[in-house]
């Protein structure tokens, strides 16, 4: 099975990325999207993104975490362990964690499902009117761009069970 | 019925749902999701046959041949999810096949083949199992005892005619 694309082969791109103190990052740039992930794109923003902001139409080359951890150069998909491994770059990259209130500007929120594990990353973008938290995200390898309140998620569905984690890299 | 399963995994509507930004998450949500449960039940009954998924991962293949990133890399890990569990020739072959391919054209489907791999080995211990192809049923059974060799005791291997046997 999968001979035709086994003999085409192709490979994959990957380029250095290292956490502040030098440990490697696993990492991989996306294909950029066709018909089919733009459209998939559009209709998840009908199904979740009514109050979406669209900074960005959709794009390959990074996910998530590649967005906030690698400056949108690659996608970060984890190895073995995907969640240690972004454990790691916020340990090694000066991290430390915060409560909701503290969080500004800058800061991350991490999405994690109590089952699953760790979601989705996303940077905070400012407060809003009563002092609601907007971040901007990048719902996978192949979508755009979104800012959104950080309560406006993909995983809003009863199945999941997500809880928001803050970060931030300013001193304490 | 099963056409309808089959299409479902390959449709937009099915992949709008799993919102998942690594493989590691998108083989999670796929085990979770009632489609995934619903293909395994039919692939345990025999409603769904190897021969009907290699014919409908052939025509996926053919419908994505000419584009840069490959579109139904859904579908293919929720076909890898499906056999993750389930030790026959035909589920090493899709699994490890799949988990094979080094392109940027399947980067979501391969590794999720890989995650898959990962998780049945760890349910079965350090090394799969495998069976071997069955024969067809027909005729008589007979069980043919070794001649003693000779030099005392003789245990017979019981697993012999199986592949890396080991149970977990």
């Amino acid at each position: 099975m999968f001979e035709e694309v086994l003999l085409a082969g192709g490979g994959e791109r990957r380029i250095a990325v290292e956490t502040r103190c030098g440990r490697p990052i696993t990492n991989v740039i996306e294909a950029e999207p066709g018909d089919r992930e733009r459209r998939l794109y559009d209709a998840r923003r009908k199904k979740y993104g009514e109050r979406w902001s669209n900074r960005k139409p959709a794009c390959g080359g990074y996910n998530c975490f590649g967005m906030v951890f690698a400056s949108r150069r690659t996608a970060i998909l984890g190895a073995e362990d995907a969640d240690a491994e972004i454990d790691d770059i916020l340990g090694d990259d000066g991290y430390r964690p915060i409560t909701e209130a503290e969080a500004g500007v800058g800061d991350l929120v991490l999405y994690k499902d109590m089952s699953i594990g760790l979601l989705h990353a996303a940077r905070i973008t400012h407060r809003g009117d009563l002092k609601a938290l907007f971040a901007l995200s990048k719902w996978d390898s192949t979508s755009g761009e979104d800012e959104h309140h950080i309560q406006h998620h993909c995983w809003t569905d009863a199945g999941f069970k997500v809880e928001l984690r803050f970060w931030t890299d300013r001193p304490s | 019925m099963m056409d309808q399963l089959l299409d479902r995994i390959s449709s937009l509507d099915f992949e709008a749902e799993l919102v998942a930004s690594t493989p590691r998450v998108l083989r999670q949500m796929l085990l979770r999701c009632p489609e995934a449960r619903a293909l395994r039940k039919a692939y345990d009954t025999g409603s769904l046959s190897d021969e009907e998924i290699r014919r409908f991962v052939d025509d996926l293949l053919r419908l994505g041949a000419a584009c840069d990133r490959f579109p139904h890399q859904t579908a293919l890990a929720a076909l890898a999810v499906m056999l993750e569990p389930r030790f026959t020739p035909f589920a090493d072959e899709y699994l490890n096949d799949l988990a094979r391919i080094r392109s940027d054209r399947f980067l979501i489907a391969s590794r999720v083949a890989r995650e898959c791999i990962v998780a049945r080995q760890q349910t079965t211990g350090t090394d799969v199992r495998h069976f071997p192809a069955l024969a067809q049923i027909g005729g008589t059974y007979q069980w043919n005892m070794p001649m003693d060799s000779g030099y005392g005791a003789f245990e017979t291997d019981v697993t012999d005619g199986f592949e890396s046997f080991q149970v977990a």
